[in-house]
């Protein structure tokens, strides 16, 4: 659905984008995770064709994203928390004035979404608070069943129940929908998301499908016979590795269940017992995060 | 699509387009006025005030037409839409012929009519005016309106714009005749650089445009911007 393949994007100095390389495989839930200034934005509005990338390529259903035409638009949905609409017009006249545009819209599909969220017709876009913006661009990104959905922070000022309200539209409509979103607000995208891309500084730390991501990753405390300390030669697939009392805690990267004991005994020795627990996207990313900003291990 | 971009632009805009129209027509009710009212200053000075307040309110009304959708910028929502960019162009150049010139040469006509013209020679000026106007002042607006992507930016460049303009006349007519800049001025050939003038103004716009629309190439297209006013000023 997406391929990019060493994608660069110079803003003056600036290297935004770095290599990027990554595909979004049809009928995914791809997320593009990383801290503010990533370059996830940057990314999404290359794919859409809002800016020209200074290096690389990237196609979307299959096109050049260089030459995305009316013919991709009306195939692909687009949610950002920066968008600009017409501020003086009201929520029921932009759609109307949107519906023209496609080939494929479905007003039943239409009503049903502005029903759902709660958005009120009569009332000027320029009056919408953060959170029914946002959902009025969901809004407008729905009634055409796009094939591909992009959503840029698509949580970013969103409060709890607006996000739930938010979610839930966006699941009840997803159906076979490719989606891609960016955001670091992984609560969100934990349970939804199937793949994800890890962004930092431009450079794709790693891709990979959600499942395998979370099956690799566990937070394993080794409660030791004496005082716990750090190993002296620490395998590279730890990180964050802490020692409080008898207890030794650490990241492992790259679990797996057999074997863990005796390596960790060959390593530490004494151990008493082990825990190994699966991690939440929430705490793998900000172990990453922390990993790469302390010297790239990962 | 165009007549439907239009109606949206109708929508957003038609009390601006009202009130610009008002004052051309406001303009000519003076002008008509005027010769009943020999030596009152304070109308003259109105009416001189409602001719050059007229060409500027043409600019702003052009400027916030270009501004609903605007091209430079990453956040306009119709950059994601299945908007033909030559749709959302021609959308625009039929609002200003409907909304912005037609008013004028309403105004233009009548008042000739009205001075006692025949009717037919005073269309043919009026619409030989509303020609002139939409290739020298409208799509100028248009073209660099097409480069800015707000107002504030619009008057910033249009300040700028203004300043390089006062400062080129003042080093180009520095101790010199504006004979010597302008050899063709007050003679029977000055139309052709007039021509000239008005020739490169439409060229120039038309290549603006299809760049910005088409190609959203705005830092080349500002460039342009800049070229195109020293082409304009210069010496002929």
């Amino acid at each position: 659905m997406i391929q990019v393949d060493n994608l660069w994007k110079k803003f003056g100095r600036h290297e935004a984008l770095q290599g990027l390389s990554f595909t979004v495989p049809k009928g995914s839930a791809y997320a593009l995770i990383g801290a503010n200034g990533a370059g996830k934005t940057t990314t999404i509005k290359v794919l859409m064709n809002i800016l020209e990338p200074t290096r690389g390529r990237a196609t979307v259903l299959g096109v050049d994203s260089r030459k995305i035409s009316p013919r991709e638009l009306n195939r692909i949905g687009y949610v950002s928390e920066n968008q600009d609409m017409p501020e003086r017009l009201t929520v029921g006249e932009y759609l109307d004035y949107l519906r023209p545009f496609y080939l494929q819209w479905d007003l039943d599909l239409e009503k049903t979404i502005r029903r759902q969220l709660r958005l009120p017709a009569e009332r000027r876009i320029s009056d919408l608070s953060h959170g029914m913006r946002m959902k009025m661009a969901l809004a407008c990104a729905l009634p055409f069943r796009p094939e591909l959905l992009v959503l840029d922070e698509p949580f970013s000022g969103l409060d709890p129940l607006v996000r739930d309200e938010f979610m839930e539209e966006l699941l009840r409509q997803a159906g076979e929908m490719t989606v891609l979103i960016s955001s670091h607000e992984l609560g969100e995208i934990d349970g939804v998301a199937t793949h994800v891309a890890f962004l930092d500084e431009g450079k794709l730390l790693f891709e990979e499908s959600m499942s395998d991501l979370t099956g690799r990753f566990r937070e394993v405390h080794i409660t030791m016979e004496r005082e716990a300390s750090a190993p002296g030669q620490v395998p590279p697939q730890w990180l964050d590795v802490k020692a409080a009392g008898n207890v030794l805690m650490f990241v492992d990267t790259r679990f797996s269940g057999d074997g863990l004991g005796e390596r960790v005994e060959s390593l530490v020795g004494g151990v008493r017992r082990i825990d190994a627990q699966p991690m939440p996207l929430r705490s793998i990313f900000t172990t990453l995060a922390r990993a790469a900003r302390d010297g790239g291990r990962s | 699509m165009i007549w439907h971009i239009f109606k949206k632009d109708v929508k957003l805009l038609w009390w601006l387009a009202a009130a610009v129209a008002t004052m051309h027509f406001a303009e000519i009710a003076l002008l008509l006025t005027l010769p009943n009212s020999p030596g009152n200053r304070q109308l003259a000075q109105l009416m001189e005030l409602l001719g050059l307040g007229g060409i500027l309110a043409v600019g702003f009304l052009i400027t916030a037409l270009v501004h609903q959708d605007s091209i430079p910028g990453v956040r306009q929502d119709w950059l994601v839409r299945p908007v033909l960019r030559r749709d959302l162009l021609l959308a625009k150049l039929l609002f200003v012929v409907l909304l912005v010139q037609l008013p004028i040469l309403i105004a233009d006509f009548l008042e000739a009519a009205l001075t006692g013209f025949p009717l037919g020679p005073s269309l043919a000026a009026a619409a030989t005016r509303s020609v002139i106007l939409l290739v020298l002042v409208d799509l100028s607006f248009l073209a660099f309106a097409a480069v800015t992507k707000n107002l504030l930016e619009a008057i910033t460049g249009g300040v700028c714009i203004f300043f390089i303009i006062a400062i080129l006349d003042v080093l180009l007519n520095s101790g010199r005749s504006r004979g010597a800049l302008h050899p063709t001025f007050g003679t029977g050939v000055e139309w052709i650089t007039e021509c000239a003038l008005l020739l490169t103004l439409a060229i120039g716009s038309s290549l603006l445009l299809k760049l910005q629309f088409f190609r959203r190439r705005t830092l080349v297209s500002r460039f342009a911007v800049g070229a195109l006013t020293l082409l304009a000023r210069l010496p002929l």
